[in-house]
């Protein structure tokens, strides 16, 4: 117990001071763009303010006129049709039917503030919800028509077989008395106690039915139906408004009528789109929304302003609520706004629910600014240009801006390089650009571009950005969005290879491979290694100019075995290493093993639930090392395989069940040899890669993590002197930051002591296999990211992009929310604090040099007198 | 507050569907007397087999959702054997938060099961599962940042040097206060002039009443 207590408070004096999020930089540094997905159940307005809504995210949404109230994820229990019916149950529930995965249907019922209040498992599949208006609720499953009451309990029950269960089920409530269910051609009559009274054959089918309201029934044909009736009694019928009144149009009117006569006519020569609700009928014109009663025809409101872009709009959905008029309006593109009397209140591109790729670009200083004050100062005459800088000095110290926001000095995350721009890729071809730095208005998007073409892949190089379809490059321009350059090639686009910032492209039954900017060449040949056939087969190449040669190949059984990661070294050519050994307590050095030209490949099989980890020379397709996990049941369907390799070190992830059902995190330190002072490698003397390999001792340690991770990544710093985080994507929707000296494969025995030589040395700490989750090391804080599983994606989550500033690096995930934050793993050790105040520090300063002017001459005063008294 | 600790649960053993596994957290207060609902929405329940998954079974680890009165359940136990049920929230530690449930022919047991430790864990709980309020520890995400010499030091003295005004007042009247030491140390003829201006000014006869 002693020993589990040190150990934690070990953990806990370390990971303090580390990447904690201060309480004054609380969602000041960090910023996140959340997602819904597009309306496919819905949206259903609650008391005339909260819009609720199934999308094609297997979400369970509800928005108001402040943003997101509320996300709820149904993707673990929706089945694969995703269909779920959700209805209104007299504005005090939402109810939910969902078809289960597990098989049976599910009623998940919320109350309106989103909590979930019950949730009722019954087998069978679900077909239709209806809310009767008297209290109870219908529940239409495939061989049951269950009735709830107010108090959300079964009172009543009835078998009933429908045999086409893809037909749509249509249902009215006649005289408060009589259900009437349409289900394909037949029209069945129920009483309240759901007692059958009679079957009908139905003259047209239920999926041909667009509305009900009491006895009436309108379909997708415009004819309208009376209960009963065997031909249409009103034709060309657009809406129905309730029982007795409809809505038919002729050229530029809206004829409001009962069946009998025309209530009301109007001119809709100038109106693009109408609504109903509640007995009002809502014009949308080209400048006005006017508001008419339905049956007088009075006009009850009227609103200048106009909903923009009609020609793109998908549905319109009004709320009147007092004299406001509220509407969501959908749109083809995936934008999804909210005006409020025609006024904007919020706007959602939900083109970000379905991300293809994602890239981050630096964005340099801008100078222009300086060079002209340096000009205007050149040629002015010099005390003008003394008075010139002064002002403009004065102008900086005292501006508003220094004032209100130290966080949002624009010159000064410029010139740290904090700003970087996160382009993204969506699956609708739209192209998006986000600061990374949290801006004070919370206005991360710099401009959004709708491409022509069909992307699958975006990447940045030397300030541009590239866009790669099948068969055409497109340049943009990262300050705008705009395309300066498409290249378009005879043969489709198979592969594309970024090697230190070139893009070579292999076109289909082409010898040769294709460099995008012919200037651009590398002269030294270059070894890589690539995945083919599927994932099956990796393959060694060796590019000279413009040919590929391949030198070798490894094939897995594609039976049972999958490469789940193939993974270079970062920083292969050991440009950002600060230190090339370990320093031990006593003064001697462990040499890292810093071998270029290596890659891991994990190899996961699905009949064993096994997983190895080699260690592969690129250049020769040696491998170096192998650590299998066999009898440990690992299910990579459900929880990710991660690897990462960087300098010295490789750490994976996976979870298994055995021998308990956990996170593991394996550590794999390499060194040149594991006694110290022991080097293999000459500094200054070339190795030969193909005859001279020199194998790494290895040492290995393997942890257990509270969470399930989904993404892994090493933090990237600019020199690579700051101490490395490893940071890790939860399935719990959290960022959090393992400094890698706890992920520390000598971490010494847990059962003894460390010695006074251990002692000395940087963090090392006794071996304990749980790494604790301190909740200061989450890099998100108090947020939560959405993570839907079983999405498949093509990128990584995580990144970590260094900035100039050599304790800071931003990090962003792209996963189905956004968020861009950044991190110190070292603390701040080379930008003052925010809370750094430098008035006091001059103040402190003008004291002192003030204490100086009196005592000096009282000092002299001193002395003088002494010498007197002499 | 007995009422809330009193709970009775359901215990489906023969539902169509499998079993059912159930526990309820209890919901903490927030400082206006409220439930704190957040914890019902922000926490994550798993059950996971302790053994090789049956390859019948199509999702093989299930989850639950908190209701708004902190219950949950997890229906679709197929199984029988044992399990792993994981609680994990994003605003509380729970003291305990990962057990072993035994489900046997008729009945369901419950064993405390701390991760990294083996799982023939012989420490029994109470079955339903119920988390107390008091082992719940709010999640502290936020740093406080150490306040600066002049912040952390007494509350009138930090109010006069953290206001400008305050300041060039308290500088002032320090000054003034200092004035005739200062003058004495820099200028000590300058004071003796004074002291003689003054003396003469007592030794003068007092004005005349009449005048």
């Amino acid at each position: 117990m002693k020993c589990w207590l040190s150990i934690l408070l070990l953990v806990a004096l370390v990971i303090i001071p580390i990447n904690a999020i201060y309480d004054d930089e609380l969602f000041r540094i960090d910023w996140q763009q959340s997602q819904v997905g597009n309306f496919i159940n819905g949206p259903i307005v609650v008391n005339n303010e909260i819009i609720t809504a199934v999308t094609d995210s297997k979400l369970f949404v509800g928005l108001d006129k402040r943003g997101i109230l509320w996300r709820y994820d149904l993707s673990g229990e929706i089945n694969n049709s995703g269909a779920a019916n959700l209805v209104n149950f007299n504005d005090n529930y939402l109810v939910l039917g969902l078809n289960r995965v597990q098989g049976g249907f599910k009623l998940k019922i919320f109350g309106i503030d989103g909590l979930l209040v019950k949730e009722i498992v019954q087998p069978g599949i679900i077909l239709n919800l209806f809310n009767l208006g008297n209290g109870n609720l219908l529940v239409i499953s495939d061989d049951r028509v269950i009735m709830l009451d107010k108090n959300l309990k079964i009172f009543k029950e009835k078998e009933l077989k429908f045999e086409d269960n893809n037909n749509d089920i249509k249902i009215s409530i006649l005289n408060n008395e009589e259900l009437h269910l349409f289900c394909g051609n037949e029209e069945i009559i129920l009483s309240q106690e759901l007692e059958l009274i009679s079957i009908k054959k139905s003259v047209f089918e239920s999926t041909a039915i667009k509305q009900i309201i009491g006895n009436k029934i309108l379909l997708n044909n415009r004819n309208l139906y009376q209960f009963g009736s065997k031909s249409p009694i009103h034709a060309k019928v657009e809406a129905l408004i309730d029982e007795s009144n409809f809505v038919t149009s002729a050229v530029g009117t809206l004829i409001c009528k009962s069946l009998s006569a025309i209530n009301f006519e109007l001119d809709i020569s100038n109106n693009l789109k109408y609504d109903i609700v509640d007995s009002n009928i809502i014009l949308y014109n080209w400048n006005t929304i006017n508001v008419y009663d339905a049956e007088t025809g009075v006009e009850l409101n009227t609103i200048n302003g106009s909903i923009p872009d009609f020609k793109n709009l998908k549905k319109l959905t009004t709320i009147l609520k007092n004299d406001l008029i509220l509407t969501v309006a959908e749109y083809f593109d995936k934008e999804i706004k909210l005006f409020e009397n025609n006024k904007l209140v919020w706007s959602r591109d939900e083109s970000l629910s379905n991300i293809t790729d994602y890239t981050i670009i630096s964005e340099h200083e801008d100078l222009s600014v300086a060079t002209k004050e340096l000009e205007h100062e050149e040629n002015s005459f010099f005390i003008n240009a003394y008075f010139y800088r002064l002002k403009s000095d004065l102008l900086k110290l005292f501006s508003k801006q220094n004032k209100v926001d130290k966080f949002d000095d624009n010159s000064k995350l410029n010139y740290f390089g904090f700003n970087k721009k996160l382009i993204i890729l969506t699956s609708n071809n739209k192209l998006f650009a986000f600061r990374t730095e949290r801006n004070a208005n919370n206005d991360q998007l710099l401009w959004k571009v709708q491409l022509d073409d069909v992307y699958s892949k975006v990447e940045s190089s030397n300030d541009l950005i590239y866009l790669f379809s099948s068969s055409t490059v497109t340049t943009v321009d990262p300050l705008n969005g705009k395309v300066t350059e498409i290249k378009r090639f005879d043969k489709k686009i198979e592969k594309i290879m970024k090697i230190d910032d070139i893009f070579y492209l292999r076109l289909k039954d082409e010898q040769n491979l294709t460099i995008i900017d012919q200037t651009q060449q590398i002269l030294e040949p270059e070894y890589i290694i690539e995945l083919k056939n599927n994932n099956t087969l990796v393959e060694g190449s060796i590019i000279k100019g413009t040919e590929q040669v391949k030198t070798w190949s490894y094939e897995i059984d594609s039976t049972f075995e999958e490469i789940v990661s193939l993974t270079a070294r970062q920083d292969n050519k050991n440009e950002n290493i600060a230190s090339v050994g370990i320093v031990l307590g006593d003064g001697k050095v462990l040499y890292k093993y810093l071998y270029p030209n290596l890659a891991t490949l994990a190899i996961y099989n699905h009949k064993e639930k096994s997983l190895s980890i080699n260690l592969i020379n690129i250049l020769t397709g040696e491998f170096l090392f192998t650590n299998n996990h066999e009898n440990e049941e690992i299910h990579k369907e459900e929880f990710n395989i991660n690897v990462i390799y960087d300098e010295n070190f490789i750490i994976y992830s996976y979870f298994s069940l055995l021998p308990t059902p956990d996170q593991k995190i394996v550590v794999i330190d390499m060194f040149e040899s594991l006694t110290p002072n022991v080097r293999y490698s000459e500094e200054g003397r070339l190795l030969s890669s193909f005859n001279e390999t020199i194998l790494p001792e290895i040492s290995t340690k393997s942890f257990i993590f509270p969470e399930k991770i989904k993404s892994l990544i090493v933090s990237r710093t600019r020199f690579g002197v700051t101490t490395k985080a490893i940071l890790a994507l939860l399935y719990n929707g959290q960022i959090v930051s393992i400094p890698k000296f706890l992920l520390n494969s000598r971490r010494v025995d847990m059962n003894r002591d460390l010695t006074a030589t251990e002692k000395q040395e940087f963090m090392m700490m006794s071996y304990n296999p749980v790494i604790p989750f301190y909740d200061q090391a989450a890099v998100t804080n108090l947020r939560n990211l959405m993570i839907i599983e079983n999405i498949d994606k093509s990128f990584e989550e995580l990144v970590s992009t260094p900035t100039n500033l050599e304790s800071t690096s931003i990090v962003c995930s792209v996963d189905y929310d956004i968020y861009c934050t950044r991190i110190q793993p070292s603390l701040q050790f080379d930008l003052l604090g925010n809370g750094f105040d430098k008035l006091k520090l001059i103040g402190t300063i003008l004291v002192l040099c003030v204490g100086v002017f009196i005592s000096q001459p009282m000092m002299k005063n001193k002395r003088l007198r002494a010498l007197w008294e002499i | 507050m007995l009422r809330v600790l009193i709970v009775i649960f359901v215990f489906l053993v023969s539902s169509s569907l499998g079993f059912e596994i159930n526990g309820r957290i209890e919901l903490p207060l927030l400082a206006t007397g409220e439930p704190d609902y957040t914890i019902t929405s922000r926490t994550r329940i798993e059950l996971l087999p302790l053994s090789k998954y049956n390859d019948n079974n199509n999702k093989k680890i299930l989850h639950g959702s908190v209701l708004k009165d902190g219950s949950f359940h997890i229906p679709d136990v197929n199984d029988l054997g044992s399990y792993q049920l994981v609680i994990s929230s994003l605003d509380y530690h729970f003291l305990k938060n990962r057990f072993k449930i035994d489900i046997g022919d008729k009945t369901i047991s419950a064993y405390e099961f701390p991760i990294g430790s083996e799982y023939t864990t012989t420490i029994k709980t109470s079955y339903p599962i119920l988390i107390t309020k008091d082992s719940l520890i709010r999640r502290n995400y936020i740093e406080q940042r150490s306040k600066s010499i002049i912040e952390s030091i007494s509350r009138p003295i930090s109010i006069i040097l953290n206001n400008r005004i305050y300041l060039a007042c308290a500088v002032l009247i320090l000054l003034t206060a200092l004035l005739p030491t200062l003058i004495n140390y820099l200028d000590p003829e300058f004071n003796e002039k004074v002291k003689d201006l003054n003396t003469q000014q007592q030794s003068l006869p007092p004005p005349n009443k009449s005048d």
